[in-house]
């Protein structure tokens, strides 16, 4: 309990820093409660475990989070706050790792002078201004600013080494490693040159105020956060989750700001692509996109009446509007082909099949892919196809709040109950949820070398891209002729419904 | 404690006062007469070194959080060194900010460079092309060395 106490410092500034997001003290003060009501009594915050094994939680849980680990390693094993801190640190805050490693030495004095917990005397041996810096070794003066230590404003302080330095000095060294950043912040070491001991988290404490505290204490839950292979950050711009993985097989994460990313490279989600080709097609498209690949996958002519078209709904189901001609968005043929009478909506997503079975119909509706040779080609097949559902599915989630509007009209005007609506929603999450995946499956397509395996993945996209379509379509359907207060009549609505249901399900 | 480039700390003239008191050996030390922050040293070349007949004019300015920052310190004379560029900037970690710390004193940077003449490190190279010198023929980077020893540093 004593302990608790000695890396309050006084000079915490209780206007300004922590205290305007209501965190620093609060949480010291949390912390204390977690200590008193044991661990995981009352003190300790619920975590909800989702059905992939994850928690999704805001920074001050994950500090929080990070403060049990630490007691609890502080109770097991007899350490201090800071003991605990670095040494877990060191061990990438695997708890488990560390413990056994603790728990299997004797030299545990070998382990607090590796970390800078212990003064090196070897050091002290090698390099003998090492020992410069002790008050008695220099005459009274501060190595730093050279005001003399017995002087009322000069009050000296050390680490365990015996390097004194007036408190001002310490305040003024931290605040500028600090600021620094991250790396500067966590490797810094007693002031003197050479000296081993880290400064550890009770002297930031103690000598940082307001915003350079802050700026501290988001290195320290960083140095968590980066450190730990169980905790990751939200990789989509302005969310400020965390996410802690609990078990389970699925490396997927469902944030909570609404975006998916995979927890294994922090990417957003790539399935069926793997982490590395995902890594290696993103760096492409980076490279690539500036050209005129950007160009030829955002319009394209109608092939009746050549009038550029550009993309602007989420399925591939193109109407022209000058001469109303239906045709594939993808491939430029025409829709009636793609019908369920012609064995399938998709044949447009088969590159190399159209290739090799010399295939006539469908040579000739991939014109442009029909003599591709080179790789650009290729990759601008599976580029525009990756692009494509890429634009489609933020279509799809710009509809979600014109449904959500919808529903409630329906609602509201026609008297449908909710239970009946959801639907609506549902189908829009799925479609979301496919355009995601079949994204991917272009990147994943791209880089199949074997072509047994590109056929069979290439039947089983086709199979997806059907009810993706279908699904697409149905719910870009305009909603209005139901919401027509004068009709009575739902069967119309119902069987809309139902359609849906039948390709969702 | 923020000081400002003009104001001349304690420490800071303390520091002066030993530099020219007690001047370490084989270095001549000149305190510029507008700035008291900016330093101009004469350091003799490491005997047994290729630049052990050459005196080398070095600048070395605090800045204005020194000591919480490095100071910062210029070659103002040409040196045939892999560690030192044509413009005289250095390459020695106390210099870097990860490596110094505000316990450090201009006379150990004074030290340290005249320590790196006599101590080329070619794993960590500043002229990659002087680098590739001194690995390929030594005799060469030798004579070069002492060449400019001749032209420059007298
Ligand atoms: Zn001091
Ligand atoms: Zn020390
Ligand atoms: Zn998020
Ligand atoms: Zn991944
Ligand atoms: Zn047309
Ligand atoms: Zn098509």
């Amino acid at each position: 309990m004593e302990r608790e106490n000695s890396y309050v410092s006084p000079n915490v500034d209780l206007e300004d820093g922590w205290g305007d997001e209501g965190s620093y003290e609060q949480s010291m003060e949390r912390q204390a409660s977690v200590q008193s009501a044991g661990i995981g009594g009352a003190g300790v915050e619920k975590e909800e475990v989702d059905k992939n094994g994850f928690i999704v939680q805001k920074l001050e849980n994950i500090e929080k989070t990070q403060w049990r680990i630490v007691r609890e390693t502080n109770e097991t094993l007899g350490l201090t706050d800071d003991q605990s801190i670095i040494l877990l640190r060191a061990f990438k805050w695997n708890t488990e790792k560390f413990q056994d490693k603790w728990l299997s030495t004797d030299n545990h004095s070998k382990l607090l002078i590796e970390q800078g917990l212990e003064f090196d005397q070897k050091i002290a041996k090698s390099f003998p201004y090492v020992n410069a810096t002790l008050k008695s070794a220099n005459q009274g003066y501060c190595q730093i600013c050279y005001s003399q230590f017995n002087s009322t404003n000069a009050k000296a302080d050390s680490l365990k080494c015996g390097h004194e330095f007036c408190s001002g000095d310490w305040t003024d060294y931290l605040s500028a490693r600090v600021n620094q950043g991250f790396q500067f912040c966590i490797s810094t070491t007693c002031p003197q040159h050479q000296c081993n001991m880290a400064v550890p988290h009770s002297m930031f404490v103690k000598y940082l105020t307001g915003a350079d505290l802050k700026t501290y204490q988001k290195w320290f839950c960083k140095s968590y956060t980066d450190d730990n292979k169980k905790v990751r950050w939200c990789p989509f711009a302005g969310c400020d989750y965390c996410v802690i993985y609990k078990d389970g097989g699925i490396m997927e994460v469902n944030c909570k700001c609404g975006n998916s990313f995979c927890f294994k490279c922090g990417q957003e989600s790539h399935k069926p692509s793997d982490c590395d080709n995902t890594k290696q097609w993103n760096l492409k498209n980076s490279a690539e996109s500036e050209n005129i690949t950007w160009i030829m996958a955002n319009t394209k002519d109608c092939p009746k009446c050549n009038k550029p078209i550009e993309k602007n709904q989420g399925c591939n189901h193109m109407t022209c509007r000058l001469c109303r001609h239906e045709f594939c968005w993808l491939c430029t043929g025409d829709w009636k082909e793609h019908g369920s009478a012609t064995g399938g909506y998709y044949q447009c997503n088969k590159y190399d099949a159209a290739k090799k079975s010399g295939d006539q119909t469908i040579l000739s509706k991939e014109k442009k892919i029909d003599d591709a040779k080179n790789e650009l080609k290729k990759y601008m097949f599976y580029f525009e196809r990756f692009n494509n559902h890429h634009k489609a599915e933020k279509h799809a989630k710009e509809l979600l709040p014109v449904i959500q509007n919808k529903i409630l009209m329906l609602h509201d005007v026609k008297n449908y109950p909710v239970g009946e609506l959801n639907f609506l929603e549902e189908a829009i999450n799925q479609v979301v949820r496919c355009r995601q995946v079949l994204k991917y499956t272009y990147v994943h397509g791209y880089y199949i070398k074997n072509e047994m395996e590109l056929n069979l993945f290439q039947s089983m996209q086709e199979m997806l891209e059907k009810f993706c379509e279908h699904l697409h379509e149905l719910i870009e359907k305009p909603l209005d002729p139901y919401l027509d207060p004068n009709i009575i009549e739902r069967t119309p609505f119902y069987r809309y419904r139902d359609e849906q249901f039948a390709r969702g399900r | 404690m923020q000081y400002s480039s003009a104001v001349v700390t304690p420490r800071i003239m303390k520091e002066t006062k030993l530099l020219l008191e007690k001047t370490p050996p084989g270095v001549r030390v000149t305190v510029s007469e507008e700035n008291p922050r900016h330093f101009l040293f004469d350091i003799q070349g490491p005997p047994g070194s290729f630049y052990e007949a050459g005196i080398f004019k070095v600048e070395i300015f605090l800045p204005s959080d020194y000591p919480m920052s490095p100071p910062k310190a210029l070659f103002r004379t040409k040196v045939f060194h892999p560690n030192i560029d044509k413009v005289g900037r250095i390459c020695l970690d106390i210099l870097k900010q990860d490596k110094w710390t505000p316990a450090l004193l201009i006379e150990k940077v004074v030290l340290s460079i005249q320590w790196l003449l006599g101590a080329p490190n070619l794993d960590d190279p500043l002229d990659t092309s002087v680098a590739d010198v001194f690995k390929a023929s030594p005799e060469h980077a030798e004579k070069t060395a002492r060449e400019w020893v001749q032209l420059y540093a007298k």
